[in-house]
């Protein structure tokens, strides 16, 4: 009996095997934050724990820097082969919703644990102008401005009550930083095309309003509209200054980090809270020095301005599902296994970045709590605007942006044109329609 | 029979690719909308060649480039040709160096480059600086009218060595008694290489030409990497703003910038066709 029962239970076991191996999935994962760890740190988690679950099944993460890994998924998906099952997604590349190229995530997420914000961020016309939720609100940020706490004391710079200088004071500290061999803004647009837009942006915010500004952007309201015009004069009078490094357009946003705290070239440095993803992580790895001291402002107030204590909120860094891959099921449970309080939580402690996952701030331990509490405190009364610098070109017309680029990346902070020629550069395309 | 294969894979990479944009040049192709075609006739065409302005700036770019490398490009290799025949010490060295960076690809030079370029720490800068001509140094790619010579000067440091090589192997193939009989004659080496070593090696410089003419109407890598068209389109390329309409302009319209390569492709067949047949009877006037 024994010697038929031995091969028999062999011969299941092996098939059981056989079956397992069969169905063993190695799921590809394209992710940006190459050189975050912090990031890192949290994506392996969910790697873990989705391994754990399903197990036989893997994935493997390849870390790409996204300047180079959306036009390699847009050839991948063009061609309808090569491309991940699952992979970093944000509004730099708003049209792969509408190709098709994106699994809809509406039945195959607890969206119980993302927040409102994050989930209706996503929620957008797809394909043949069907709405579906598109990826996972992973990263949320603001666009800030931080600064050097010691190169403001050293230049006796005071901060206001409120963390934001009138434009008067704004441009003292400007000519303070610059006269001391400082720059102003440690800003490098080598590699984004928006990098410096912050500033703009944040003035013509407070200038505007909110409503005004979205109009503007949408090119209902003209860019020779008085206030726009007196926005775009101020702000050359910064540039003037000497605001940003001769290095701009050779420095990369990477550089731009260390440029600020490492370096310290420059006394401010305006850029999305996901500044403390590349920052918060060890100097060896490129992150801020243990001594750096840094801080938080609000926005420059304009005198007569409608959008005091406005600032940009939007849902950045997320992860989308790619429609079409041989493993799709196991690639939208990928994406559910971030929407848990405990992902949300591990991000939150390990980058200092917000996030569109639900969180329970009472248990999360983290060594950057003066971070959160410096954010809070700066941004207690801020009246979230649904946008940030790199989500306009999804606002504005592909031409009007194109020359917005062009001008406001390029022309205005390099001082190739001035803000007269710049507005009537936007005004044309805006004109245009296109 | 054994062409074959050949002839296959070149019409599938070849001329189907080039027919379907030719095809596509007439409609609107809208990948956002489940690749919906619609027939548009010359209506791209029409507004490329009336209110484009962003073509024609990347037009003039591409043809300053295509115009200027072969004039900078091929002299200083005929140059460097001529000082390897004449067989300078360290030849064999110089010969290897020069002819590196064409082994190079496009995004390695570029970041190169760009460390060269580098407003604080560049050597092109340091250099400046260290010679006393600092207030000379600045931001060579942040300026229109640095960026793009900049880029040119990228590209005559890569294909120098390239076209140094096949130049040497032009004036190595002219008949050493030519020369010699020169020489006797009194000629000295300055009218040896005028007179003799350029007519007799004029075809192969014609060729060179007209490759650098046409690889650098179609640059794209290089600016891709170093510029992407920047600053205020002071670099921009035909090629890099086909590129950006396809897929940078969240509209997917496959149509628009299918005209535009259209419109290149006829410009710089009708300019090589133009150039090679000048040339050509230059040739037959100096035989």
């Amino acid at each position: 009996m024994r010697t038929l029962v031995r091969p028999l239970v062999l011969a299941v076991a092996l098939m059981l095997a056989g079956a397992v191996a069969a169905h063993a999935a190695e799921l590809q994962w394209w992710s940006h934050w190459a050189i975050e760890d912090n990031k890192k740190t949290v994506l392996f988690e969910v790697k873990r724990r989705f391994e754990a679950k399903n197990p036989g099944n893997t994935v493997t993460i390849t870390f790409y820097e996204k300047k180079n890994m959306f036009p390699a998924l847009r050839g991948a998906f063009t061609a309808g082969s090569g491309f991940p099952d699952v992979f970093y997604y944000d509004m730099d590349v708003p049209e792969f919703m509408a190709t098709g190229w994106l699994a809809d995530l509406t039945a195959s997420v607890r969206w119980e644990n993302i927040e409102p914000f994050g989930k209706a961020f996503w929620t957008r016309p797809g394909p043949g102008g069907k709405t579906g939720i598109w990826a996972i609100p992973v990263e949320a940020a603001s666009d800030e401005l931080y600064y050097n706490r010691k190169l403001f004391k050293e230049l006796g710079i005071t901060v206001p009550p409120g963390y934001a200088f009138t434009q008067d004071q704004f441009k003292d500290v400007v000519a303070k930083c610059t006269k001391a061999g400082y720059a102003a803004f440690a800003t490098g647009a080598a590699d984004r095309d928006w990098a410096a837009h912050y500033i703009p942006n944040a003035l013509l915010t407070d200038k505007l309003g909110a409503d005004e500004v979205m109009r503007l952007m949408r090119g209902e309201i003209s860019w020779k509209d008085p206030r726009v015009v007196e926005v775009f004069h101020y702000y050359k009078e910064l540039i003037d200054l000497g605001a940003y490094a001769k290095t701009l357009n050779s420095m990369t946003l990477a550089e731009a980090h260390r440029y600020f705290h490492t370096e310290q070239k420059a006394c401010m440095f305006p850029v999305g809270s996901w500044y403390t993803g590349r920052a918060f992580v060890p100097p060896d790895k490129g992150g801020q020095p243990k001594d750096f001291e840094l801080g938080m402002l609000n926005n420059t107030l304009m005198k007569d301005g409608k959008g005091h204590g406005q600032k940009f909120l939007g849902v950045a860094g997320s992860l989308a599902v790619a429609a079409k891959g041989p493993n799709l099921p196991l690639a939208l449970k990928v994406a559910d296994t971030f929407a848990d309080v405990e992902i949300g939580n591990l991000w939150m402690a390990k980058t200092g970045v917000q996030t569109g996952i639900k969180t329970d701030p009472s248990r999360i331990d983290s060594p950057l709590k003066w971070y959160f509490d410096e954010y809070s405190r700066v941004n207690k009364n801020t009246k979230w605007v649904d946008l940030t610098a790199q989500q306009v070109r999804v606002v504005m017309k592909p031409g009007l942006w194109d020359v917005y680029v062009a001008t406001v990346n390029q022309g205005l902070p390099n001082k190739l044109l001035g803000p007269d020629e710049a507005l009537a550069k936007l005004e044309e395309a805006r004109l245009k329609g296109k | 029979m054994f062409l074959g294969p050949t002839v296959v894979l070149y019409a599938a990479f070849c001329i189907y690719p080039v027919l379907v944009t030719f095809y596509n040049s007439f409609h609107t192709l809208r990948m956002d909308l489940g690749m919906l075609s619609e027939f548009v006739g010359l209506e791209h065409f029409r507004e490329i060649l009336t209110s484009d302005d962003d073509f024609w700036k990347a037009a003039r770019n591409s043809l300053v480039w295509g115009v200027a490398a072969p004039i900078i490009d091929i002299p200083l290799a005929f140059v460097l040709a001529i000082t390897l025949y004449a067989r300078v010490p360290f030849a064999r060295f110089f010969r290897t160096v020069w002819f590196t960076p064409v082994l190079m690809s496009y995004p390695v030079v570029g970041v190169i480059w760009l460390w060269v370029y580098n407003y604080d720490w560049g050597i092109a800068n340091l250099t400046l600086r260290s010679i006393g001509l600092g207030a000379y140094a600045q931001a060579w790619l942040a300026s229109p009218a640095t960026a793009l010579p900049a880029l040119i000067l990228v590209t005559t440091w890569m294909f120098a060595g390239f076209n140094m090589v096949v130049l040497l192997a032009a004036l190595h193939a002219i008949p050493a008694e030519y020369l010699e009989a020169a020489t006797v004659d009194g000629a000295g080496a300055w009218r040896r290489t005028l007179h003799m070593m350029v007519p007799l090696a004029w075809p192969t410089i014609i060729n060179l030409a007209i490759l650098d003419f046409i690889g650098k109407m179609k640059q794209f890598a290089l600016v891709w990497v170093m510029t992407r068209g920047g600053p205020m389109w002071g670099t921009e390329t035909v090629a890099t703003y086909v590129v950006k309409r396809a897929f940078e302009w969240k509209t997917l319209d496959l149509g628009y910038p299918s005209a535009i390569a259209v419109i290149w492709f006829v410009i710089i067949f009708g300019l090589t066709l133009l150039l090679t047949r000048t040339l050509q009877r230059r040739q037959a006037l100096e035989f």
